[in-house]
């Protein structure tokens, strides 16, 4: 019965936009940026134009990240499709527009200093001495 | 077959055409100019996950054309 019940919740799941969009997203990532996204919530795409390196999280808003050459976080961007799309459309759309049409993408974007936004794992810090 | 793919709160809605079929290509020609009329971005999806292709024009030799809706800061 509970075999019954699970593969009855798996076709419902399986129908729901967060599942179907999760799936186009899963199919169209990489095996490097998959295995990023499971293992740390994001996945990292490189800019078409600028070459630098963006992390796109799983978060719903100023979810993309900036990084120069050296690593240092640059800036977050807030950048959505319109239209109330589930989680994995809104990824994907994020990360084709960093991919083939950046300058566009970051003309239209909300665009947030990085020191307003939390820490992250390459962000660069000055900490000063004995802190 | 091949396959456009229109990003949308349910997921998305797909819609299938033959290449080699003139009418269901006129069909997918004219949702292509619609869809782009209306602020959205058509992409040729890569393979695996690689980089894809913006497409301006309609191209009946895309396998799979995914359809982006237009873009706003948050």
């Amino acid at each position: 019965m509970n075999a019954l019940l699970r593969l009855f919740r798996a076709v419902l799941d399986h129908q729901t936009p967060t599942a179907r969009s999760e799936g186009m997203l899963r199919a169209n990532l990489t095996a490097d940026q998959l295995s990023q996204l499971d293992a740390h919530g994001y996945f990292e795409v490189l800019g078409g134009e600028s070459g630098h390196r963006f992390r796109v999280c799983r978060s719903p808003s100023i979810n993309v990240e900036e990084f120069d050459e050296a690593g240092a976080s640059l800036c977050r961007w807030c950048l959505l499709p319109t239209g109330m799309l589930p989680e994995g459309d809104v990824l994907l759309a994020q990360k084709i527009a960093i991919e083939l049409f950046e300058s566009e993408a970051r003309a239209i974007a909300n665009v947030y200093p990085a020191r307003l936004c939390r820490a992250s794992r390459f962000q660069r810090f000055d900490v000063p001495s004995g802190a | 077959m091949h396959l456009q793919i229109i990003m949308d709160r349910s997921g998305d809605t797909r819609f299938a055409f033959d290449p080699a079929d003139a009418d269901t290509t006129a069909l997918a020609m004219r949702r292509f100019r619609e869809l782009t009329g209306k602020g959205f971005r058509a992409v040729a999806l890569g393979k695996e996950g690689g980089r894809g292709t913006l497409l301006r024009e309609f191209d009946a030799t895309a396998e799979q054309t995914l359809f982006i809706p237009q873009l706003q800061g948050g």
